[in-house]
Formats: structure tokens, sequence, C-alpha cells
């Protein structure tokens, strides 16, 4: 089931409200059944799959408790093949088998393998690693195994952060089915604002971003410079909202059922840094690879060149986490390559900036690194949206030639042209309310640096308090997009 | 808590307010910024006549200043791409109840005429005026769920507005109408379907129509059903073909009539087609003389 569809609009009240008027000691089991059927909105036949890695990770957890030495391994290293297993056979398989017969191919073999012709579960990525972090943890004794059977397979299918994270922690999720949670009107109202918000992300913007962003990369060779630059700009804007959307969205429908989920956003586009970057963008994802990968493999405390090797393996790992294509392992290979040359050349970029004068806490320095830290980063999301290496290869080769055109609107005509079906007005409409979009959602982020964007006014009047909800309740149905539009990320 | 659930109810109260003069403003700014024929037809401003009502076989097919100057009536062609009976029944039957000079209705009879599509054609047309009981029918035959929600669910209507729809509002889009509603099809030849097939039919809509028909000839008004010409090798096709002629064959009676172009000899030279089952401009012509010269037999009987 979609978060931005009319189902989750009757769904999300009715379970809220059921919730609350059930006795305790059957919430867990009215959650479970409301998502399983918001899982099975989908494809129905993928919740065996669940099930499946949720009988073993649960049998697992209580085997790894309760033996010890050499076999508490054993039973962990049973339940990460089985999860690792799943998403070998689902979403790599094909990559891999069909790289391997390219291989074959080559050196002249006529020896094939075959390829599945299966559809990837949805969230099967988020899923696993949540059901992986849970035997992991009561590996390391920092989690008690769970007994409750139906609660356990909760803590792996509840419905906000089932199909798109974030990514939690059995320390921060589990407890939380078992306490009592009484209504509350606080949590209700907070929870409502930030869905609002979530839901204003994705459909207002990141969906309208979706429009230009299309025409761009479906058909990037009619694209000039300037219009290939645009469209990865409203790319970057575009996966931020539709990432983030979901996240507030599910967030905050936790909340108002009272349940605290992991924060998984913070003004990514405000980091001064590629690593700063990665502590404020997919936090629940960033945090597992560091705390399952990256400190495993010996994190800082090794060699430089060993750190170095460490940090390619994570965002190798990270860019093949989500998709089976030479695009992502690129898109994670580039992060990893910005991380390294950033560290590797950190002493000369103090001297050179000392040399100039420019002070490492001043605007001008926050500024240039804010700015210089959103290019590659958006640079990157060209490898990330690209359908092949062949096309972001033609994007990013061409980014930066045609821009000679661009006072005289004519380098952008195609892509005005495109975006607004062959009509200009609703064409340069759209870019422009796009453009506008963007800005509203930086300024608005900007000055809510510590709060919530919703809670902007809350020391206003209520005038202006429910003022700024209506416009943003009314943005939704006037200048959303209702194609049904799924989230970006449930590929994943 | 009480003071908290005062404080929603109002919350909502002026949201759904703010939400329902959203709504009405946008529609009555539709309704007077947007000047097309079926916003002529909703605002009582068009009366001819000999009206057409049906799909592209009456809007690319018939014209009415060829018909006019054949009969001496003046008529108008009231035809929109896409849409079959069920969708313009409702524009129909607004026209009928204002109407006070129309003596030939005709109904140019494509062969998907007696079903209907899954989704609203146009749906642009016809969203500001979900207030009115005959375009809410309309509406409410093809797609049920969305005409209930666009009509009675606050905001929901703002949801379907699509950007064609704000840019008639916001850009002044006034079609300039001087062919009394036709547009003719280009010469270059486009076949589309090759393979056999069975038109749309629904028997629920052929009752909705023999209903009609029966009213409208009771006022006195002339209705004619006209299957405009149909290339030889695109009739073939159509696998039902005769079952829907004669389904329109049997509401022929006091005031009602059938005209079948179908084996009309222009139905073989495929120079006066741009596709299987619509003439081009030479043929729409030879068409509008050929069908007025049959209708001033009917006039005159």
């Amino acid at each position: 089931m979609l978060f931005n569809s009319l189902q989750f609009l009757l769904f999300f009240p009715i379970v809220t409200i059921l919730y609350f008027l059930l006795p305790h000691k059957l919430r867990w089991l009215h959650l479970l059944v409301a998502s399983c059927i918001f899982y099975m909105a989908f494809v129905p036949v993928y919740i065996l799959i669940l099930f499946f890695t949720i009988v073993i990770d649960y049998i697992a957890g209580i085997k790894i408790e309760l033996a010890t030495g050499k076999k508490r391994k054993l039973f962990l290293i049973v339940s990460l093949l089985a999860n690792i297993g799943v998403l070998a056979v689902f979403k790599y398989y094909n990559f891999f088998t069909g790289n391997l017969n390219l291989a074959l191919s080559a050196s002249g073999s006529g020896f094939h393998l075959p390829l599945l012709s299966i559809l990837l579960p949805i969230g099967l990525s988020f899923h696993t690693f949540q059901a992986m972090s849970y035997t992991i943890e009561v590996y390391r004794s920092h989690q008690k195994a769970e007994r409750h059977f139906g609660i356990y397979a909760l803590y792996v299918m509840f419905y906000p952060q089932l199909v798109a994270g974030p990514i939690e922690r059995p320390q921060n999720l589990l407890h939380q089915f078992h306490e009592l949670h009484q209504f509350n009107m606080d949590n209700c109202k907070e929870g409502l604002k930030q869905m609002l918000w979530g839901f204003f992300k994705k459909i207002v913007i990141a969906d309208r971003l979706a429009m230009v962003v299309k025409v761009t990369y479906s058909h990037s060779e009619l694209q000039t410079g300037p219009a290939l630059a645009i469209g990865t700009i409203f790319f970057a804007f575009q996966i931020y909202c539709d990432f983030s959307g979901y996240s507030d969205i599910a967030i905050g429908a936790a909340r108002v059922m009272g349940f605290d989920l992991m924060k998984n956003f913070n003004r990514p586009y405000f980091a001064r840094s590629i690593s700063e970057f990665w502590t404020r963008w997919h936090i629940s994802l960033s945090t597992w690879f560091k705390d399952y990968l990256y400190i495993p493999l010996g994190g800082n405390r090794v060699s430089t060149q060993r750190m170095y090797l460490n940090l390619a393996i994570v965002f190798v790992v990270s860019g093949l986490w989500h998709g089976a294509n030479w695009t992502f392992i690129t898109w994670g290979a580039l992060h990893a390559f910005y991380l390294i040359f950033g560290l590797a050349t950190k002493p000369a970029r103090v001297k050179l900036l000392s040399a100039i004068g420019i002070a490492e806490h001043s605007r001008v320095f926050a500024i240039l690194s804010v700015f210089s830290t959103f290019c590659l980063a958006t640079y990157a999301w060209i490898f990330f949206r690209a359908a092949d290496l062949h096309d972001a290869w033609y994007i990013s080769t061409h980014l930066f030639t045609g821009w000679g055109q661009v006072c005289s609107l004519h380098g952008l005509k195609p892509l005005i042209t495109a975006v607004g079906g062959s009509d200009t007005i609703i064409g340069a409409f759209n870019l422009t309310l796009g453009c506008a979009l963007i800005l509203f959602l930086e300024l608005a982020q900007r000055k809510a640096a510590h709060v919530p964007v919703l809670d902007l006014f809350r020391n206003s009047n209520r005038l202006i308090r429910w003022g700024f909800y209506y416009l943003l309740i009314i943005s939704i149905l006037l200048i959303g997009v209702y194609d049904n539009q799924e989230f970006i990320y449930f590929q994943f | 808590m009480r003071k908290e659930l005062k404080k929603i109810t109002l919350f909502l109260l002026l949201l759904v307010a703010a939400i329902w003069s959203l709504q009405q403003a946008i529609d009555t700014a539709y309704k007077k910024r947007v000047s097309n024929k079926f916003t002529k037809v909703m605002n009582h401003e068009t009366d001819a006549q000999i009206m057409l009502f049906g799909s592209s076989v009456v809007y690319n097919h018939f014209n009415p200043k060829i018909i006019s100057s054949v009969t001496g009536l003046d008529a108008y062609n009231m035809g929109f791409s896409g849409l079959f009976y069920v969708q313009y029944s409702g524009l129909m039957q607004e026209y009928l109840s204002y109407q006070k000079r129309c003596k030939v209705l005709i109904i140019g009879c494509d062969f998907d005429n007696l079903g209907k599509n899954e989704f609203m054609t146009r749906p642009d047309l016809f969203l500001a005026y979900t207030g009115n009981k005959n375009i809410y029918h309309s509406f409410y035959e093809i797609e049920p769920r969305k005409a209930f929600m666009a009509k009675y669910v606050p905001g929901y209507k703002l949801t379907l507005l699509s950007k064609a729809f704000y840019a008639k509002i916001l850009i002044d889009k006034t079609v300039i109408d001087t062919n009394s509603g036709y547009e003719a099809l280009t010469d270059k030849w486009e076949a589309t379907k090759t393979q056999p097939f069975n038109s749309r039919y629904e028997d629920h809509i052929f009752e909705l129509l023999q209903t009609a028909t029966k009213e409208i000839s009771g006022k006195g008004i002339k209705v004619v059903f006209a299957i405009p010409p149909v290339y030889t090798e695109g009739y073939k096709l159509i696998l039902n073909a005769e079952m829907i002629k004669n389904k329109y064959h049997s509401l022929v009676g006091n005031n009602v009539y059938f005209l079948d172009y179908t084996t009309d000899s222009m139905c073989t030279n495929r120079n006066y087609f741009h596709n299987f089952t619509h003439l081009n401009a030479q043929g729409a012509a030879l068409f509008s003389h050929t069908f007025a010269q049959d209708l001033i037999k009917i006039i005159h009987e």
C-alpha cells in the first residue's frame, strides 16, 4: 500500500483508532495483521519470503542466546546466510549471472547460466537489514532474544517502516511493542504534523520535480548541458523529498500510535563535507553500515591504507545495497573516492586555506563548503539515476556543454517543450514551480534548523500557525501530483 | 482533552470551508473564463435547428456549413473525440433542457458508441460541472467512485484537476469556432488496427439510449442515427458490426430514423479516408453533402 494513496488515507485512521480501542494484550496482533494487509497490497505472495526469514531469525535469536562458544557464531551465520541468501536470490542473482554470462561470452565459452524471471519483493533490503541487526545485536549480547514470536514478527513487519525504513535497531524498537501506549494528544499532533510535511515533500515537491527529471534522463541525448544540469539538480531534491518524505510519514504515523522511530534525515544538503553528508543522509542505513561493517572491518583504528580500503568496501557495498546495477556500484565508489580524497588532501587544504586567508570557521568557508558538498553529491546522483553507465557517462560529459545559449533560454527549449508535453507555457510553468518549491524547501529547512519545519510558527498566533498548515494541505491538493507515483526507495 | 477536541473540530471545519470555497472559486473561474463548445452548452448559449452529437465520427465528418447550405437550416457540430454516448449523454440532456429551436437531433454512431471507456475522456471538460445533475450522471456511469467523491468529498476534485484545466483558466484559451464545432482531418493515411476486433457494446447503455430516444422524439424533435462511412478493409475487421447496426435499426420508429453509410460507394476509395474509421477533409466534405441530401428528405417527411 502506498502512503500517497486513498487506501492509506482510510487505512491509517482505522488502524490507529482500533489500536487505541483494543486492550494492550491484543494490540500486537492488531498491528501485525494491519502490517500484513499493508504489505500484501503490493505482491501478496512475497509475504511468504518475509515469514521465512522471520521464522529463521526468531529461532536463531533464541538459539544464539542459549548457546555458548562457537555454537553462538554458528547460529548467527545461519541467520545471516538466510537473510543474505534471500537477497542474493531475489536481488543479485540476475545481476551477477548476467555479468558472468557476459564474461563467458567474451572468453568464447558457449556456456550460459539461466536467468530468473522474478520480481524484487518490495522493501527487501530494508527488512532483511533490520532482521540482521536483531541477530547481530543478540549475538553481541546488546539485546535479549525476543521470546514472543508475534512481537518479533511485528518488529520486522511494523507497517510504517516495513518497506522503506528507517532501518530500526532492536534496542530502540522491540521494547516499545511491549509497552502500553496511552493516547497522547501531543504525540498525535506532532505525528500528524510530521506526516503532513512528509506528504508535502513527496506529493508536491518530489513528484513535480520527477516530471522534469524523467524527461531529462529518458531522452538525455536530446538535452543541452543546462537542461541536464537542471534535471540533475532537480533529481537531487526529488530523491531527498521522496525518501525523507517517506521517512517523515513513517515516523509521524508511528508517533501518532506512541512509537518512537529513529531520525533518518537531517537536512543533508546543508552538510559541509561528504563525511558530514553521510551523517545526515539515510542515517539509519549509514549507521547500520558503520556498526555492522565498517567497525568490524577495523574502522579507522587501522593503518591509513587499510582505513581507505574499509571505506571503499563499505561504500561499494552500500551502492550494491541500493540496487544490482553497475550505476549504483559506481555511485558508491564515487562517494568512497570523495571521502578518501578528502581525507588524503585535508592537510594540504588546511594549509591552502590559511595561505589565502580564509578561516575554517568563517561564513565564506561555510558557504563554499556547503556548495561544494552539494555539487559533489549531486554529480554522484547522475550515476544513481541514469539507466546505465553509458547514459551516466553521456550526461556527466555533456553537463558543461551548451551554456552559451542559456541567456536566450534557447538551450532550455527542448526541455521546456518536453516537460510541458509540447506546450511551452506549461513546461516553463513546471520548471519555474519546481525551482520555487526547491527554494521554499531550502529556506524553510534553513529557518527550522533545530525544530521540525511544521513548528516554524510554533510561537506565532493561531491564525499564522493554522494558515501555514492550511497552505500546505491546500498545496498538496492543488499542486500535488496524483498518478500514484511509487517511492524511489521501494525498489531497494 | 475536551478543549483539544474543540480545537481539532474547529481546525477541521475551517479547513473544509477553505477547501470548499477554493473549489467553488476554481469552478466559477473555469465557467466564466473558458469558452468552448462544451461550456457554451453548459451556459445555455448554443442552439441550432440541426444539432449533431457524437464522438470523432461526428466531430470530423459532419460539416455544419455544408449541411446548412443544403438543408437551409442552421446546424452545429457537438462532436468530441473519444466521447461515446454514455459520456456525452449528459451534455445532450443539458442541451435538450433549454433548447427552443432544435428540429433534428443527429447522433453519429461510432461502432463503440454503445460501449464505454474505462476512464473519462477529457475529464477537464466535465469537472467544473459535477454539480450539474446531467453531467454528474454521465461521469457516474463511467467512474462512479471518482464521480461521487468529486461531488461530495471536499478537496478530492482538486486532486483531479490537470495542468490543461488550470492552463485554460490561467491562460486565455477561448476556442475560435468558425466551423460551428467541426474540424477536418488531414489527408495523410494513418491506419491503426489490423487485427479483427469486437467493438464495445453494453446492453445497459443501449437501454439508456432507447429511453432517451423516446423522450426526444416525444418532444417532436426528429432523431437521426447515422453511421458514417467506414473504409471497407476496416469494416471487415469489426466482428460485431452487423449486430450493432441492428441495434440502431431497432430504434427506428415515429420521428426516429437510421442512416447507414457503411455500404456507400465512397467506402471503397481510400483517398477519402484518414484511417479505417475516419474520413479525411475531402471525404468529409463529400459525405456531408450526401448526408445533407438524405436529411432533406427526413426534414420534409
